[in-house]
Order: C-alpha cells, then structure tokens, then sequence
C-alpha cells in the first residue's frame, strides 16, 4: 500500500518537475518580468521583493548569482536584510522577534529556535503551504518519512524547510605512513597494534632528529567530549546515547567504556597522547609543521590537506587516512558519520505578508534545476555539463582568491538556504588523499555510527536540558581526572556511576528510551 | 632638597619593582606585536619570542583588505569623541549638584543613581526600550543611550567634594549662578578628574561593539570593533567546521590574526594616552585657592 | 562648616534661590537622561517572575511566580558554584582590590617625570588586551612542555606542572591574570586622586621629622581615602558579580571543583541564550545580594570615617 503510494507520488512529482508548476496562486501565462527571465517557475505575476534575515555571502558577486537566477525562474526577488559584521545571529532574531520587526524571511541555525519561536507564533505553520504550493518539497518528505518526522515540532507543525547535508563520512584515523615506512613497519590493524606502533613512534625517533620528541597521537584540540569521543570510538565505546535496536544505554555507564577510559588513561601516562591534549591550540599546525606528531582522529578533508601545506618544510610527509583498529571482538569501527543535520533551514516569519509565494519560491530549490544551482552555483560560471557530467570551471577549482567551496559561495551556491545538497558537489573539489580515505571507509563498511535523529516534546526538552548539564558535568570532571591520572580508573569508577545514578540519569535515560520508542514505531 | 640615605634606598627599590612590573605587562604585549608580524610558520612552531621572525604583514593585510574598514574606523572616533562628551556632560550635571551638601533631595538622588549601579533591566527591554524612543539604527541612540553610569556619578561626585568650599563662596558673593561658577571654577580645576573619566569613558566606547552591533542595521553605521570582532568570529568558526576549509595555504594563523586585530584596535588609544598624562600633574587646586 | 553655611545662606537669602534654581535646572538633564534609559528599561525585570514569550512581549507571558528562581537555586551543584562564585569574588577583593592602590602609591613616589609616565603608560596597555589572548597568553606561558614558569622550575630540578588542570591552582590563575590585566587601568582613578593632595601637607610631615613612609601613611593614604573607600563599596558590590567569558576560557573539567562559578554553570546548562526569564531572574538575585552588600558596607564606612555613597 505504502509502496503504491509512493511511487504514485513519485510519478506526480515527476510530471510536475517537467511541466510548469501550478499549483496555488498564480497561473497565468508565462511573461517577462526582467530581461532574460524563462520564468518557467513562475511565483507571483509582478516582480515580488521578499526580505532575507541574513546577510551577502562574503566576497559576494552581486550581478551575477543564484538568486538572481532564480529571480529570472520565479520573478522573486530576494534582498539581504541583515548587517554583514553582525556575528550573533541567534541574539540579533530574539531582538527581532520581540520588537515585531522581522524579515520576511529568516534562517536559522537549530531546529530548537525554529520549534521555540514557531510556538511563539513568530513563524508560521508550513503544513498547509507545504501541501498546497511545495509538490516538490513535498516529493521529498514523502520520500524521506525521517526527515518529515524530524523537522515536524511536537506541535504537529512544520515551521523550516531544512538545509539537507549530503555525504556519509565526518571523521577518520590518520597517520604518518612516511614513519611507519622508516620504521617498517605496517598500518596497525588491532587496538593492540596500535599500542605497538605507539609504543615505535615514541622511542624509536621516527623523525630522526635524534632527539624524543614525537608525540604519537594528538588531539582535535575541541572541547573535552570532542577530544575523547574521536578516540574512543575503536573501543566501541562512546559518550553518549546508544541505541541497540530496541533498547537506550548511556555510553558512559557501559563496560565497553571502562576498557576505553582505562587504555587512553594507560597511554596517556606512558606518553603516546599529547601531554596538553586539553588545552592544545590547533594541534594538527602545531604536531605535523614540528615534525613531531604521528597519528590523529578528525575530518578528512581538512585533514588531508596538511600534506600539501608541509610538503616543503616537512619533506616526505604522508598523513594519510588509515582503517580504524579492530577492537576486541574484531570488528572496525568508526563511530563518527556525517548525518543530514536539518538543524538549519528557513522559515517564514508572521510579518509575511505572501506566504504562498514565499512557498513556491523555497520550492524552486528543490526542482531538479533549483537544486543544481545551489549546490553547482551557474552554469558556465562555476561549472558546464559534460555528457551528463558535471565539471567545475577554473573559477571553482584554480581561483587564487579563494578554496573551492568559497568561490561557490560568492555566487550564492552551498550558502545559507532551504536546499538537499549533493555530496558529489564536494567530492568533485576535495583532496585525493581525502577522497582516498572517505572511499576505504565507506566501501569497506567500517561506519557503524548511528543516524538517528530523535525529536523531544517539550516537556522533556525542558528536563533534559537540566539533567544533561547535571550529567555532562560529572562525566567531563570524571573523565578528564582518568586520563590525566589524577584518579585511577579502577578506584573511582563505581563511584562515578553512583554520582551519576544520584544525579538521576536514569530519569534522562527514560526520556530517551522515550523517544526512540516513538521514533521506531 | 638633601635626600637622605634612606630616601635614595626606598627610591631604588621603589623604582626597581616599578621596572619589574613593567617589564610583565610590556612583554606579552611585545609577544603579540611580534607574532602579528611574524610568519605562520614561526608563530606555529614557537619560534617568535621578542622580535618577529620571518617579516609578514598577512594578518594585517587580512584585517585591511576590508574597504570598509576606513568607515569604520572614521564611525569608531565618532562615537567615541561624541559618546564620552556626552556621558562627561550628563556626569557633571549629576555630580555637581550631588556635591552640594545644602543640595535638596541629595540622599534621594545619590539612591537614584546608585541603584542603576547593580541594577539593570537587561537586554530585551532595553533594546525595546529603544524601539519605543525610536532610536534604533541611529547614531543618537547610540551616543546617547549608554550616558548613564551610576559609577562615574559617584566617582566624580567624589572629585567635586574634595575641592575646597572656598572657591565656591568668593563667587557666590560675586552673585554666580551655577553654572557660571562651574564652568569658570570647577571646570578648570578638575582637568585630572575629568582627563580621568574622560578617558574611561572614551575607552569603553572604543572598545564596545555589542550594541553597535544590536543598534545598527547598515554597515555603514558599524564602528570597527564589529568587523574585527566578525574577522576573528567567521576565521574561528571557519577552521571549526572540518570539511569545509581546505587545501589552502594562508600565509597567517586564526591566532595572529587575533593579535593583528588587537594591536589595530588599541594603537590610537595608545597614541592619545600620553597626552591626556599631563593633566595628571600636582598641586594644580592648590595653586589656583592661593593664588 | 554648616552653621557657616546656614550664615551664608541667610546674609544672601534673595540670591540663594536663584543659586540653587540655577543648581537644579543643571541636574534636569541628568535626571532625564536616567529616567529614560537606566530606569524605563528596569521594568523588563518582571520577566523575572514570567515564562518570557519573545513574540508576545512581556506584558502578555504568562507568570510562572518563583520558577525561574528555582531553576537555578535548585540543583546539585548550587552549593559547590555558588561558593566557588563567592571564593573567587571576595579574593578578587583581597588581592585585586589593594594591587591598583600600591601601583598608584608606587608611581606617585616616582621622581623621574619620564620614568613615572612610561611606567604608568605601559602598566596600563594590558587593559586593552582581549579576554581571550590573555587567557591565550596564560595557558601559553603555564604549558607544561614549552611554557616560560615550567622551564623556570625545571632550573630548580622541578617536574613540570600542568597547571591549567590543577584545581589547587585555579584560583591562583585566576587571580593573578586579573591584577595583570587591570591594576594600571584601576590605578588612573588613585593617580588622578593623589594629584588633588596638598603639597604642603608633606612639607608639613618632613618639618615634623616624617621619613617616607611616615609620609605616606599620614599624608598620602588619608588624601585619597574618600577615594578608596568609594571604591571599595563599589566593588564589594561586584563580589557576587564574577565574568564568565574568562573562567570559560581558562577552566577544565578537571578544574571544575574550584573554577564552576553560578554563571559558567548556567553558560554549559545553555540557560544564558534563549532562557530570558531565568537569565534575568539570576541577575534580578545578584543584584539584590550586591546591594545588601554593599549598603551594609556603607553603613560601616559611614560610622567609621564619614565617608558613604549615599
């Protein structure tokens, strides 16, 4: 049944995409409303001007751009409202909103602003908008009942059409192949292994400077949760929630997360970890330009692209991703993915005065053609078709003014708006040593992470948001005197959990289990 | 005058910890200078102690290829010059009068102003507050809504108590108002409290960039704080993001970047600072109730 | 000096009108300029008491009486951040409050024109360094491996310290950093004061066979007492008033017994962005503990030496 429907659905849409869309509103012949407009995408008979609650992507090319494109298809315009230097965006909108002044449009960055503010009546319900002017949009939800599900607010009502990100991998192990040659020795492929080239980095002088300063691993140089979480992901151990399937476990209060606490704590007293892990600035700069670091857990293509930046200073150096070490039971694990996030997105504030067209309007960046220009910018600008390839031009891939996906931004593409990215629009720019690793652990199925994404009513939200202070405050004290060694593991573990246990965890534990009961039914 | 032993010792070691302390405020301030100017690659590797290594103005370049940076520096002295006249005329016409001992309702007054000390109606309602005046996205608003600060009332209260009484009784019999006799007496003899105040109040306004950045809705109203504090906000949060910053070689760090913008934003303030040092001189009161 | 004055007032009685009308049309714009924009604001506090509805305005929320209030004295950790707040405050107090006063003291004794202004100019410029290069500045120079006081004790044959995950040391950073940042700036104010003491006074304290420091405690510290004192109150008031911005800069989880005060714990429970009700609610209660404070300190001042802020 289900089925059926979808691809009825499926086969709408698709009529719709290549026909002209209407709808709602407007359906009178296609006219001109500026030079060169197709306006097979037509919004409101008269050029509409809707207010934007953001500001010009920087650097931005004001004559030529995706939204003046999209103007000649929609006959919308739309008109940055927002102050460039302003940096706080969340304060800048609660002053906004309380003043009843709002753009006609606004983006934000979390889906709990657009629930809180969608409550408060500030912006307004999408449900009805969505079905009566969105089919494309609409197209979409269906196709992805989880995203549906998850920007819908406890209230029933859709209040943002997100920013969807595409792409499978965020982190990865890396480590300095050119040592591991020198020492002969072979990536590791077990925890245990890992300790040893450790152990080889550390006293063997992989670096040959004669003297014993390599720092095996290194940091992300993040908060304390950040740091731990990249590490410990071999252990199968983990931070936060777990969800098995059936059942909700707290990371921190599993076996599996002992182990983890107790090898870091052990290397960290034997020197393979960063000695200021906690308070390093920048440590990839500081290890891979010193010549002193080994291997580090982060983001590929940032990652990668230390090579080129050391390739003089450092000669022969060769970060490169490698596979996660198998933990105990055998398995290859790599805890971190790249999920759809659909916290940002924009919505439509109440001083709106044309909240179908605006409708139609976010629905165009969700037409085959609207979402090729968001993620690919303009044609013959930015990128040409070859076959049915996409290639960027000159002006993306050797602009001396700016890395790629800046120079898709100055003309509005990958910015800040409603739209599905195509993750093949970053693998098209990225670093081979970082497209290398992203495909190893992609094809070799070592993502094991979880992409759930559970929604709280508003009760709980409240709750949480108190325990999950109370919590994560006992957890980071805890594990940071672990790994420091200020306190052994063993001694105080039982402790913590009955810290934790007084703190009421299992209460926040409940109101997860919660949610994923509604988020599996 | 003789300086006896004693004397001579005490100035010593007087001066001694004088230079010390000096030196530990001097120094990591030399440490930014220095790093601005220096190369990445030095900044990174620990290199730069006292002098920069490696000579490169790329923070700086960063920080001016701004073009609206003249603007906003030319709003800054603006605001600032204007916002501290300001606040300096509203300080005195509360100070004054508060000095005053036979001053009717001074116990009433002096509660007034303190309460607004410790207590403030916070953001919202004092961004609506403006809203109502109609004092949003205009320099007026700006110079004058931030006027009011109970503790400079008290302190130049406080100034104003310690001058003698005499001054004002010769003029009162000379029939002055007020106003006269404050602009003709107490005004000249008070040039170290209010170069004192003045300077407070000037450097609070140089370096505010919250509410310019809440007030304004145009870029071209921005003093300078609000684009170096964005230069250093959108390079921090760049860097945070993974994926998206690549491949790029920048000939500066997020950190000297930091230090470039500092070392812009306090020179001017630096450069007027001397001159405002010689209205702290001596015996100036003194010398006008003798004479 | 008051029968005096009453004389005055009664010789001049037609002028004295006139004087003191002239005295209140001078204070009208001042009076105006704190009506409108320090205490027309102060009716948002009622947001206090209220579930604060952005869109609605606050007029229109709802009352929630004590809740907000709750929200932060309630809890498991009120206790330990709230004496951690109160730690840090009063030796804020005990060390930053005197550090600005010997600074001034300290240059006044200068006899060296361009001695005295460098030094004054130079202790000063660290005002003006940003929160965060100075906490930068700090974790740099205490950097167990490449940091300046570590390579010092190491001369000593010490172990390196990592300092910035010692709970013994926190509030010692703390501390010291925040005399560092602000003694030259808190000294104008004292230097200024110390240009208004009479000359004679010293000659008169040399005739009597004062040495300088006789000088200095009967001439120098009893001139700018009023000062000080003034101060003082003022900052006594600031006790409970602890920043954030640089104790989230520089503290660790590991750190957290000695360095979470009320209002880092509030930043990490995400209570400052969004939560208006509570956060005003917290500074409705910090201002109402600092002027409990601080009119009990004036009282004291005012029977102990005459001198009060109101």
């Amino acid at each position: 049944m289900k089925k059926t429907e979808k691809i009825i659905s499926m086969l709408m849409a698709g009529v719709m995409c290549t026909a002209v869309i209407g709808g709602c509103g407007s359906k009178d012949e296609v006219e001109t409303g500026s030079s060169g407009s197709i306006l097979d995408y037509k919004v409101s008979d008269k050029p509409l001007t809707l207010t934007y609650f953001q500001s010009k992507p920087t650097d931005y090319d004001e004559a030529d751009n995706v939204f003046n494109r999209a103007f000649e298809h929609t006959n919308v315009k739309i008109e940055f409202d927002f102050a460039e230097s302003v940096t706080d965006k969340d304060q800048a909108l609660a002053l906004a909103v309380s003043s009843k002044d709002m753009s006609d449009i606004i983006y934000q960055f979390s889906r709990d602003t657009f629930v809180k503010y969608g409550k408060q009546k500030a912006f307004i319900p999408l449900n009805d908008l969505i079905d009566k002017c969105a089919p494309n949009f609409k197209k979409y939800l269906d196709e992805h009942e989880d995203v549906r599900k998850y920007i819908t607010a406890s209230d029933g009502n859709i209040y943002y059409v997100p920013n969807v990100l595409d792409g499978k991998t965020a982190s990865g192990w890396f480590i300095r192949q050119d040592w591991l040659d020198k020492l002969g020795m072979e990536q590791p492929k077990t925890i245990a292994e890992l300790e040893e080239v450790f152990k080889a980095f550390k006293e063997k002088d992989p670096n040959g400077n004669g003297k014993n300063d390599e720092v095996p691993y290194f940091g992300n140089g993040s908060s304390v949760t950040y740091t731990l979480n990249e590490i410990i992901g071999i252990f199968d151990a983990s931070l936060g929630f777990r969800h098995n399937g059936q059942t909700v476990s707290f990371g921190p209060m599993e076996e599996n997360f002992k182990t983890a606490m107790k090898t870091v704590a052990d290397w960290y007293a034997k020197g393979y970890i960063d000695p200021e892990i906690f308070t390093r600035k920048s440590p990839r700069e500081h290890f891979l330009s010193n010549n002193i670091g080994g291997c580090t857990h982060n983001w590929f293509g940032s990652t990668a692209g230390y090579n080129k930046m050391y390739e003089s200073t450092v000669p022969g150096i060769k970060f490169i991703a490698m596979a996660p070490p198998a933990s105990a039971d055998g398995v290859q694990r790599e805890l971190t993915i790249r999920t759809k996030n659909l916290q940002e997105g924009w919505a439509i504030s109440a001083s709106n005065k044309h909240p179908e067209e605006t409708m139609k309007y976010f629905d165009f960046f969700w037409t085959e053609e609207g979402r090729r220009m968001a993620n690919y910018g303009i044609e013959g600008k930015t990128y040409n078709m070859n076959g049915d390839k996409i290639e960027y031009t000159d002006y993306i891939l050797n602009n001396p003014d700016h890395v790629p996906v800046d120079s898709l931004r100055t003309v509005g593409a990958q910015t800040n708006f409603g739209y599905e990215q195509d993750w093949n629009s970053e693998a098209l720019y990225i670093n081979k040593i970082a497209l290398d690793g992203i495909n190893m652990y992609i094809d070799n199925g070592y993502l094991k992470g979880e992409d759930i994404m559970l929604t709280y009513s508003e009760e709980e939200e409240k709750q949480r948001t108190t325990l999950n202070a109370q919590i994560t405050t006992c957890v980071e004290e805890a594990i940071q005197k672990w790994v420091l060694n200020n306190e052994k593991v063993d001694d105080s573990y039982d402790k913590f959990i009955n810290d934790l246990q007084n703190l009421d965890v299992q209460k926040l534990i409940d109101i997860e289990q919660a949610a994923y009961d509604r988020y599996l039914q | 005058m003789k300086i006896s032993k004693g004397e001579k010792a005490f100035y010593c070691v007087n001066g001694f910890l004088l230079i010390l302390f000096a030196l530990l405020c001097l120094c990591p301030l030399v440490y930014v200078a220095s790093a601005s100017l220096s190369s990445a690659e030095a900044v990174m590797k620990g290199e730069v102690f006292l002098l920069p290594k490696g000579f490169n103005l790329g923070a700086y370049k960063k920080v001016f290829e701004d073009s609206k940076i003249w603007i906003a520096y030319a709003n800054t002295v603006y605001y600032t010059i204007f916002g501290t006249l300001a606040q300096l005329f509203i300080t005195c016409c509360g100070a004054y009068p508060l000095s005053k001992p036979y001053f009717k309702g001074r116990k009433w007054l002096n509660i007034f102003v303190v309460i607004t000390i410790w207590f403030s109606g916070g953001m919202i309602p004092t961004y609506l507050n403006f809203v109502e005046l109609g004092l949003v996205n205009t320099r007026a608003g700006l110079i004058w809504g931030f006027v009011c600060q109970g503790t400079s009332v008290v302190i130049m209260r406080t100034f104003f108590e310690g001058l003698p009484m005499e001054l004002e009784e010769a003029a009162v019999v000379d029939g002055a108002t007020h106003v006269q006799i404050f602009s003709k007496i107490y005004l000249p003899l008070s040039v170290a409290s209010f170069a004192t105040l003045g300077l407070m109040f000037a450097v609070g306004r140089w370096n505010g960039y919250l509410w310019s950045m809440i007030l304004f809705k145009e870029d071209s109203k921005m003093p300078l704080q609000v684009l170096l504090k964005k230069l250093v906000v959108d390079t921090t949060v760049g860097s945070a993001s993974g994926d998206k910053m690549t491949d790029t070689i920048k000939d500066y760090s997020d950190d000297m970047l930091i230090y470039a913008t500092m070392i812009v934003s306090m020179i001017p303030m630096l450069v007027c600072y001397p001159f405002l040092q010689k209205y702290f001189k001596k015996g100036m009161v003194i010398g006008a109730v003798k004479g | 000096m008051k029968t005096q004055l009453a004389a005055m007032n009664v010789k001049m009685h037609g002028r004295t009108i006139k004087r003191d009308l002239s005295l209140y049309i001078m204070s009208v714009p001042f009076i105006l300029a704190y009506i409108l924009f320090a205490y027309k604001p102060l009716t948002g506090l009622i947001i206090a008491f209220k579930e604060y509805n952005l869109f609605e305005g606050t007029y229109s929320s709802p009352w929630v009486g004590l809740d907000n209030f709750r929200a932060f004295l309630g809890g498991p950790y009120f206790s330990r951040t709230f004496k951690n707040t109160l730690i840090l405050g009063a030796l804020g107090i005990l060390f930053g409050f005197p550090a600005p006063i010997l600074l001034a003291l300290m240059i006044n004794e200068v006899r060296v024109k361009w001695f005295q202004r460098t030094v004054q100019s130079i202790t000063f410029m660290p005002y003006f360094v940003s929160t965060v290069v100075v906490a930068g500045i700090v974790v740099n120079i205490l950097s167990p491996s490449t940091g300046v006081v570590n390579k010092i004790l190491g001369l000593f044959g010490a172990e390196p310290i990592y300092f910035m995950t010692k709970p013994e040391w926190f509030r010692t950073i703390y501390i010291a950093s925040g005399i560092w940042q602000f003694s030259g700036y808190n000294a104008i104010i004292y230097i200024a004061a110390l240009s208004a003491v009479d000359v004679q006074l010293y000659e008169a304290c040399i005739i009597d066979g004062g040495n300088k420091f006789k000088q200095i405690i009967h001439v120098t510290i009893p001139g700018i007492l009023p000062t000080i004192i003034i101060m003082f109150i003022m900052d006594i008031g600031n006790i409970i008033n602890v920043g954030y911005e640089k104790i989230i800069l520089l503290y660790q989880p590991a750190t957290y017994e000695t360095a979470d005060i009320l209002s880092t714990y509030m930043f990490r429970s995400g209570i400052q962005d969004g939560e208006y009700g509570v956060a005003t609610a917290v500074g409705l209660f910090n201002s109402a503990v600092s002027l409990l404070m601080v009119t009990a300190t004036n009282m004291l001042c005012r029977k102990l030496n005459n001198t009060s802020l109101w």
